[in-house]
């Protein structure tokens, strides 16, 4: 009984004396008994499978390379084609198995080895664009990190240079009873803070304070005339110096000017050329504005400084109260923060669980200082 | 398979030779871009995207084509010389560089060749010319030709070009030559190609011809070159003044350096 496989004609290249040396291609037919070399035609010889020795070989190591000796002249026939192989490995007889053993096993052998092969190279070409993506799914896990790792020495450096940069496009405030005011204020609340903060009033009718990495924290006089109590204006300055310590300022900055500060922070020499252009960089960006995690987290923390202080924390949310009541005037210093009912709210609750604590009134006039900066 | 185009030539030249080829109204020869020396009026040619085998397989099968192309360094486009005249016309393809020019017939072969990057000049229109990719790592890596090379598939005419003196050899089965890696230039796929460590850490270094040797097993047939370009190439730079030693071929830093260069 003849099955489909049996009777199937193949193509392949026959080697051996009297033949050309490129071979020849004939075509053959694999039965049961062997290999039948033109099958049908005047000069068909049938190969029996014991006579056969099996090989692995040509360019790819997946041709089967059929041997047999003949009057003394080593013949061989190459088969290329995959049916043709899996013919004859299903119809050869057991006395074969060793060999045909060793021929899986070394076609499979290069296989696994180019398989092996290709994925390393394709991994070692997919790896930047791997890094790139995780880079930027991570980017701000990765910001945060990297952030840690740059020194406090280092950021209070780049702090100055680019406060120094800024400065140009401010006009400060001469020192006086107001600038006295704000940096007594400022001092109390950052007592053996690890940065050494420097407070600074811009002649600027705009309701804002910022706060720049390192410790410099700029207010505008425009804010001092909206506070009606020292304490209202010492609110928003807890608030600034907490965006300094929890390093609000650095991680945006590294945020918005990418990885080239980062690498630049942790690793150049200071006073190098990198540093100078970064500074000049973070100085053109426009003032940052913070996450509503970012302003909820300064808020809270504003409110443990309140408290070592000694200040009374009443002041901060009656200010942002009456701010959020002026209509019409866009206040950059509440654009980018929570609602403010649901910031009091969140205020006082925190203030709840902070428990209550004594608080000694500034010693301030702010109806006097309020005075002189409306002029 | 493609219809193929059955053509006369001549080789002119013993050590810079161009093939000169006769093309009967409507017949075609197809080449790699840059290769035509002259053609006679009447020629005229045409740029396909990709090999110009597949004329029918769509946009997608020539830009694949063109992609593989793209692998072997290869112009993304290839040429085709059409007689279009009445009566023969002749087009000639000058070798690059010093060496030969190798006429092959793809149908008395078997309908395949495998040669070295840049290797293939010109062939009767039909004859395809793709990627073969070497499976094995180690052959690879410090086989000399890089783990690609070409594929000429057909059975019509194609002329391949070496550097230097060509040795044709006809490798019995189970016959195995020790090639330096550098010198192979086409081999049957029937020949088994793979290569063998030098044995001794003295000669790896001392001898001059570097880590690996090149092993071809018959049955089939081989094409060697006497002067590979690169050993030409390097040979000259280093005896420019001013540049100091190139890199000496057959270095293992020429077999790592050249990842899919291969040194050829």
């Amino acid at each position: 009984m003849a099955s489909l496989s049996e009777i199937e004609l193949f193509e392949a290249l026959s080697f051996g004396p009297g033949l050309p040396p490129q071979g020849s291609r004939i075509p053959v037919r694999i039965t049961v008994t062997g290999v039948t070399l033109h099958p049908g035609e005047p000069m068909e010889e049938t190969l029996l499978f014991e006579a056969l020795r099996v090989t692995a070989g040509g360019f790819n190591h997946d041709q089967m390379t059929l041997a047999w000796t003949e009057n003394g002249a080593v013949r061989s026939l190459v088969l290329s084609d995959d049916r043709a192989k899996e013919t004859f490995l299903s119809l050869a007889p057991p006395s074969l198995a060793p060999q045909l053993m060793q021929w899986r096993k070394q076609t499979e052998r290069v296989q696994r080895g180019m398989r092996f092969g290709w994925m390393l190279l394709g991994f070692i070409l997919l790896l930047p664009l791997l890094l790139g993506l995780a880079l930027w799914w991570q980017s701000d896990t990765l910001a945060a990190w990297a952030v840690q790792r740059i020194s406090l020495a280092s950021e209070r450096q780049w702090g100055d240079l680019i406060y120094a940069q800024t400065q140009t496009g401010l006009t400060l405030l001469p020192k006086g009873e107001t600038t006295q005011a704000i940096e007594e204020i400022g001092e109390r609340l950052t007592k053996g803070a690890p940065y050494p903060f420097h407070w600074h009033v811009a002649n600027d009718p705009t309701v804002n304070a910022f706060a720049i990495p390192g410790g410099h924290v700029v207010i505008f006089t425009g804010l001092i005339r909206a506070a009606d109590s020292a304490e209202e204006v010492a609110g928003v300055l807890a608030h600034e110096a907490e965006h300094v310590l929890q390093r609000h300022s650095l991680k945006g900055i590294v945020h918005q000017l990418g990885w080239q500060v980062v690498l630049t922070l942790i690793f150049s020499e200071w006073g190098g050329q990198g540093s100078g252009q970064i500074g000049e960089a973070a100085a053109q960006l426009p003032l940052l504005r913070f996450g509503r995690d970012q302003e909820s987290e300064a808020d809270r923390e504003a409110l443990a400084l309140l408290k070592e202080a000694k200040v009374d924390p009443n002041g901060m949310i009656t200010f942002f109260h009456r701010l959020a009541k002026e209509e019409g005037v866009s206040i950059p210093l509440l654009s980018t923060h929570p609602p403010s009912a649901s910031r009091a709210e969140a205020i006082q609750n925190e203030i709840k669980k902070l428990g209550p604590w004594e608080s000694k009134p500034l010693p301030y006039d702010w109806a006097q200082i309020k005075k002189k900066r409306t002029k | 398979m493609a219809r193929m185009d059955v053509i006369d030539y001549q080789i002119f030249g013993s050590e810079m030779q161009y093939v000169e080829i006769e093309l009967d109204p409507a017949e075609a020869a197809v080449a790699e871009a840059g290769a035509m020396m002259f053609m006679e009026s009447g020629i005229e040619l045409e740029t396909v995207f990709g090999d110009g085998s597949q004329q029918k397989s769509g946009l997608m099968g020539a830009l694949l084509g063109a992609g593989k192309r793209l692998l072997t360094g290869e112009s993304l486009f290839m040429t085709i010389f059409i007689n279009r005249g009445s009566g023969k016309k002749k087009v000639a393809f000058a070798a690059p560089y010093a060496g030969k020019i190798i006429p092959v017939d793809l149908k008395e072969l078997g309908g395949q060749l495998i040669c070295q990057k840049d290797a293939f000049l010109c062939a009767a229109k039909g004859v395809s010319v793709g990627i073969a990719f070497q499976r094995k790592l180690g052959v690879g890596l410090f086989g000399g030709e890089g783990f690609i090379m070409e594929k000429l598939e057909g059975d019509g005419l194609a002329f391949i070009h070496a550097g230097g003196t060509l040795a044709e050899k006809n490798l019995a089965p189970g016959e195995m030559i020790r090639v330096d890696t550098g010198c192979i230039v086409a081999l049957q796929p029937s020949v088994t190609y793979d290569i063998e460590y030098i044995g001794k850490i003295k000669s790896a270094l001392f001898s001059g011809e570097g880590f690996f040797y090149a092993t071809l097993q018959g049955p089939g047939k081989i094409w060697l070159q006497s002067l590979p370009l690169s050993r030409l190439a390097s040979r000259l730079y280093s005896a420019i003044p001013g540049l100091g030693r190139g890199r000496e071929e057959g270095s293992i830093l020429g077999g790592l350096g050249g990842l899919l260069e291969g040194d050829n």
